[in-house]
Formats: structure tokens, sequence, C-alpha cells
């Protein structure tokens, strides 16, 4: 016997990870991009591609989150 | 006259104890590094007492910290499986230091180690360098297949493999972040309740009050962010077990 954490608990840690994981997820996909041009020295571009690469490696990881769950 | 707020931040800042420098690096002893000790030598302190003599009937602290390696195990089981098991150790240690470093930051006077991001960022990192490795270990180099996931249309795999990496290095990063915004901001918020009741006569109760449930809801998120640290690395770590 353990004291098994209520759904309320669950809950609040599934909807943190999901919230946080869209944000950095863009975040990471930026600051690669923005090293990437510092690098090769082709500013913009390459931190404008990390940005969207970003934002779908966020929504990618949230959907398998979610998708997850679900089982 | 008004009174000038302090500073919510004040609580963070840290300023050497014992001045030391080792190689040019400086390894000062602080608050945050006697608090570390204090965390270690309280679970090394608790795990012996509860281990000495294994009674059948246990005693009371035997039997918590039962229930919770217990809880533990069952967690390990469930996002890992059998391989997972070799890493209890390794977990139950982490999610003990994580919850006693944020119940012990909410003593007044004390420190709250995880609000260092250096010190989440150290376990975040730790622990997805040991999903790598795990990975790595059960699956050879066919690990790196994660990068393309079944199922990709071949057209699609230039596009998803910068995307995978991102994903795969945002995880330490989401790991280390939301300990170390849970803790700094519930902190801060106590601090700027009080501040303001400092301030004011007029608002002394109500803004005394809502810092004493603040504080209330600081310990139950303390606990509740030892636990999905936990169970986030867990997850991780399972994910490179069963690779897809």
């Amino acid at each position: 016997m353990y004291p098994a954490p209520t759904d309320f608990a669950k809950g609040l840690a599934f909807a943190t990870r999901l919230g946080l994981e869209l944000v950095v997820a863009v975040a990471v996909g930026a600051v690669l991009g923005y090293g990437l041009d510092r690098w090769l020295g082709s500013e913009p571009w390459a931190m404008i591609v990390g940005v969207f690469l970003g934002g779908v490696a966020g929504i990618l990881n949230v959907y398998r989150t979610v998708m997850r769950s679900g089982t | 006259m008004a009174r000038e707020l302090e500073n919510p931040l004040h609580h963070f800042e840290l300023h050497p104890i014992v001045p030391l420098e080792l190689f040019g690096m400086d390894v000062s002893i602080n608050k945050a590094v006697i608090l570390m000790w204090c965390v270690c030598a309280g679970m090394m302190g608790i795990f012996y007492v509860a281990t000495q003599g294994r009674r059948i009937i246990p005693t009371r602290i035997q039997s918590t910290v039962e229930m919770l390696v217990e809880f533990l195990r069952d967690m390990v089981l469930d996002t890992m499986g059998e391989k997972g098991l070799k890493l209890l150790p390794f977990l139950t240690a982490l999610f003990f230091f994580i919850l006693l470093s944020n119940l012990l930051g909410l003593v007044p006077g004390s420190y709250t180690v995880t609000s260092q991001v250096a010190v989440t960022g150290f376990f975040a990192v730790t622990v997805y360098l040991i999903s790598v490795v795990v990975g790595l270990y059960y699956h050879g180099l066919h690990y790196f297949s994660i990068f393309s996931p079944p199922g990709t249309p071949r057209w699609l795999v230039p596009a998803m493999v910068p995307i995978e990496i991102i994903s795969q290095l945002a995880r330490p990063f989401t790991l280390a972040l939301r300990l170390f915004i849970n803790m700094t901001v519930g902190h801060m918020m106590i601090s700027v309740f009080l501040g303001l009741a400092m301030w004011s006569m007029f608002a002394l109760f109500p803004l005394v009050g809502l810092s004493v449930a603040l504080y209330g809801l600081e310990v139950f998120i303390a606990c509740i962010q030892a636990y999905i640290f936990t169970i986030l690395a867990c997850v991780y770590i399972g994910e490179a077990i069963r690779l897809h």
C-alpha cells in the first residue's frame, strides 16, 4: 500500500509538461539556428528556419504525449 | 513615508561563506552548498534509521520510507518495465534529494537548492545522458533511429531529422526549467506578498493570510515537483529502453 498520487497531481504533471514543451522547443530551435548563423555567417536565415522547426518539434512532442496518454 | 519594498529576489542571492578557488574556478562554499550537505546528511540519516532493525512490524519511519520506495518501484515498473529496475536506486536518490531540497528550502532562513538553475540543469542533463547511454546499451547504433521514426515518408526524412534533434535537445531544458521556475516563483510570490504586508497596515492581515495559504500551496508543490521530475526522468529513460 502506498499513497497513490491523486488524479489532480497526475493532471498537473501532464499539464505543466505540455505547456513548457511547446515553448522550450521553439527556444531551442531558435538558439540552434542562431548558433548556426553565427558559425556560417548566414544571418538571419538559419534562425528563422530554426524557429519554425522548433515550433513543429514542440507541436509534435505535445501530440505524441497526448496520444500516448490516451492509450 | 512609504517604506521601500524588499527585493523579492534577495532570497536567491548567494554569497561565499568560505571563499575557495580551484584551478581558477570559483568553488566557494555558500549557503546552497551547505544546504546540499544537509540534504545528503538528512537522506542518509532517514535511510539509516529506516533500515535499522528491519522489523516485521515496521516503525513509523520505516513504513513511510517503505511506502515511498514501493511507490517509486511501481512508477518505474509502469513507465520502464522490468529493465528499469536497475535504475531504481538512482531514481530513488534523485526523488528524495529533490523532495528534501524543496522541503528544506521552505524553512525560513534556509535556501532552496532547486531554485538554482545550475543544480536542476545538472540533474536534467544527467538524466538525459543516462537515457542516451541506456538506449545505446540496449539498442546499439540502432538507437539513433529515433531521429527518423518508423512510418516517416522518405521525402520527409531531411525535415524530420532536425525536428527530432530539436525535440530531443528540448528535453533536458524542459526538465531543468520546470523545477527551477516552480521553486523560484513560489518563493518569490510569498516574499512579494509579505513585503507588501509590511508596507501597509491596512492590508497586513489579508496579505499575511494569503502568504500563509501560499506557503501551504508551496509545500504541496514541493512534493509534486519532486514527483514530476522523477516520473519524467522515468518516461525519458523508458522511451530509450523501448525505442519508439
